[in-house]
């Protein structure tokens, strides 16, 4: 199965299954193991955290709790069923790339995936915590 | 009120940009409408019986001129000349066209206006006292806080696809005119020992299928932690929240299944892990917000010592005698000062309620041309400010005393001077089964059958309310009214059970349901004949609740089914 792997800078890569491999999977489906599971991770190896459906907020809360016990770790990536407006919130909560695979890629399409990356979708109040490791600008105004 | 900066401006302009290529793709086909759904959600379309309904946002319940003259507009050119208040404090257009609907944020926005997490399983629109930073009674002005939490809510990524929908109210008063007991969150702001702004928290209020009075979850959070506090709230609702059966998917459920000891204790433990780094400029944005606040000037010409000031009775009675209304005027005049007109912190000045419930109307409904008229009087009497009721009326939050007979005469010109604010023909109604996918009955004509049945009746009936929903969603709050009405199907057939007794205020109850459903013709003349038999009753100075406390459900029974099915039925 071919994979695409969408960085939070905007950059495109194949991405193979070995690559997978290398990541700590979490299931943000099952919140409850999902923590538990959490503080047993290794905090120098990528994680990967699997979504719910795009109605199932749970995954953002995980997510968030995630990036806050990984401060350090570069690679969070998220994967899934994801819809480009749902890796927006993903991105704002933490996530560092997204894990696409190749129909849902094609089905929205390089413009739609990157669109939603774009400056102006990322506006909103709230901070980025990890934008010391992310590359995304801080979103809330100061001052 | 709230002016928007550079920031603001922008958040709301690309919303505008994100949703019109969202509408785009969905008429293209590339959006499905099971994946359109909460995209529109989120911007507040809703599919309804007949159309799509788009509701509006108006952060708590505060308009400019400006904008309701964009409303006005909106409601021409878009819907029907009308549109329609609601008890969050918003306002519902219900016949948008889905390929205009982008053109209606953009006209929104270039007002400061937009229809953000009005609806779906997010943060709604946070609601307040209409007479926030104009009350006499107000210990702390609740809208530079509302203001805060709208802020740190709208587009909340970890927080827009929450279990269910989820509704903050806040008050500054000891008299709760926003209904926070009845709220997924409510605050209560007031001053500590040393004068520090600190928050009561209450959770777990609510209505719907199963109505529940909040509990004080935590009293007296600094401001400093009250943000990273209901982010720890929210967290532990968004994570065990129930999501498989939506009927019991609110924070009240949780709650009540959890146990309140066990729910704080959770959250305490999520507050405990909140990253406080993130929320270190919470109070320079609380600053800021405050700074971006415009109070109107206003004059002292007329101020009165607060030592000297009369009670406001006495004040009521001496502007009845204003020089400039003729004898033939005085009683309607007089009627109009005492229930639509409200004491004012400022000596000077006073708040006058707008009610948009005259006899036979559709409670809530305004037309384009009455929305320019108010925002007309706004203008020239009322520093350029109107706001919106959870009852669906408009309050005018401070106009000049010497202005008030102005003011008058422009609302008859409206017909907008209807006296009836706080008594039973003040219906709060839901849209029932005229607009309402929902809906299990009629709410609007039953609504309209009662008020014109009560209106030579109502008179001196101050306090008491009636709430019509048409179905068990409980839109219009039917269980926490004096005379709650509920609206169900039974067998193809529309009917209607009838509870007494509730409030919504600080000593908020739920109603009592009195026993079966009765027929649609018979609503009216059953509410009559509770209003005459608590005139009747009462003793001097007793509100509606008070008697029907003192004399329980029984006689009331009586009135509402007759003393033969009482009997029988014992």
């Amino acid at each position: 199965m071919s994979l695409k792997l969408l960085s939070i800078d905007g950059s495109v890569r194949e991405l193979s299954l070995e690559d997978m491999a290398h990541s700590q999977r979490l299931d943000a489906t099952d919140p409850e193991t999902a923590l538990v599971a959490m503080r047993k991770l290794n905090l120098h190896q990528p994680v990967t955290v699997t979504l719910g459906n795009s109605a199932d907020g749970r995954s953002f809360s995980v997510l968030s709790q995630v990036r806050q016990h990984c401060a350090q770790q570069k690679d969070v990536w998220v994967t899934g069923n994801l819809l480009p407006d749902q890796i927006t919130l993903a991105f704002q909560c933490g996530a560092t790339a997204a894990v696409i695979d190749a129909e849902n890629w094609e089905r929205r399409g390089e413009f739609g995936w990157r669109n939603a990356l774009s400056p102006a979708t990322q506006l909103g109040y709230r901070a980025q915590v990890w934008s010391e490791v992310g590359s995304i600008p801080a979103l809330r105004k100061t001052g | 009120m709230y002016q928007y900066d550079e920031f603001d401006q922008a958040l709301v302009d690309q919303r505008c940009l994100e949703f019109r290529d969202q509408v785009q793709r969905r008429l293209t086909g590339e959006l499905s409408e099971d994946e359109f759904k909460p995209l529109r959600l989120m911007n507040g379309l809703y599919l309804q019986l007949h159309a799509y309904m788009l509701r509006v946002a108006i952060p708590y319940g505060v308009l400019s001129a400006e904008q309701m003259n964009k409303l006005a507009f909106i409601a021409d050119k878009y819907d029907k000349g009308y549109g329609h208040f609601t008890t969050r404090q918003n306002i519902q257009f219900n016949w948008p066209q889905l390929a205009e609907t982008p053109d209606i944020l953009e006209a929104l926005a270039s007002v400061q206006m937009h229809a953000i997490q009005t609806s779906g399983n997010c943060i709604r629109n946070i609601t307040t006292d209409p007479f926030a930073g104009v009350a006499a009674d107000e210990e702390v002005d609740p809208r530079p806080i509302a203001e805060w939490l709208r802020q740190w809510s709208t587009l909340h990524p970890e927080f827009r696809y929450l279990p269910r929908k989820f509704k903050f109210a806040i008050t500054g008063s000891a008299n709760d005119r926003a209904a926070i007991k009845l709220h997924d969150i409510g605050l209560r702001l007031k001053r500590n020992d040393a004068g520090e702004t600190v928050v009561d928290v209450w959770v777990g209020g609510g209505q719907g299928r199963t109505p529940k009075i909040a509990q004080l979850f935590k009293p007296a959070v600094a401001l400093s932690e009250l943000l990273p506090y209901l982010e720890a709230i929210l967290r532990v609702y968004n994570l065990y929240g129930r999501r498989d059966n939506k009927y019991k998917a609110r924070i009240k459920i949780l709650l009540a299944e959890t146990g309140l000891e066990k729910l704080q204790a959770q959250v305490e433990e999520a507050y405990a892990a909140i990253n406080r780094q993130e929320f270190a400029d919470s109070l320079a944005d609380l600053e800021r917000i405050n700074g971006r606040f415009i109070q109107p000037d206003l004059t002292e010409s007329g101020a009165i010592a607060d030592a000297e000031r009369p009670v406001w009775a006495m004040r009521l009675n001496a502007l009845a005698n204003h020089s400039d209304i003729a004898p033939q005027e005085r009683k309607h005049y007089t009627e109009w000062l005492t229930q639509c007109v409200r004491e004012h912190s400022h000596s000077a000045h006073a708040s006058v309620v707008i009610s948009l419930k005259k006899h036979g109307d559709i409670p809530g409904d305004m037309t384009s041309a009455q929305m320019r008229g108010v925002a007309d009087i706004a203008q020239s009497y009322g520093y350029n400010e109107i706001r919106v009721t959870h009852r669906q009326n408009l309050v005018l939050p401070q106009v000049a005393i010497h202005d008030l007979v102005s003011v008058w005469r422009a609302l008859q010109q409206l017909k907008l001077a209807v006296s009836n604010v706080d008594l039973p023909s003040d219906i709060i109604a839901c849209p029932g089964l005229d607009y309402c996918a929902l809906a299990t009955a009629r709410s609007i004509p039953i609504a309209q059958d009662i008020a014109q049945t009560i209106e030579k009746v109502e008179s001196g009936a101050q306090g008491m309310t009636v709430n019509i929903s048409g179905c068990i969603n409980a839109c219009a709050h039917h269980h926490v009214a004096s005379i709650g009405i509920l609206g169900l199907d039974r067998g193809g057939v529309e009917n209607y059970q009838i509870t007494l007794g509730g409030q919504s205020d600080q000593a908020a109850r739920l109603g009592d349901r009195m026993g079966p459903g009765i027929a649609a013709d018979e609503v009216a003349p059953t509410v009559e004949r509770i209003v005459h038999f608590y005139k009747q009753e009462r003793l001097t100075g007793e509100r509606f609740n008070e008697t029907y406390q003192r004399l329980g459900k029984a006689p009331f029974k009586s009135v509402i089914y007759g003393e033969e099915h009482v009997a029988k039925t014992a």
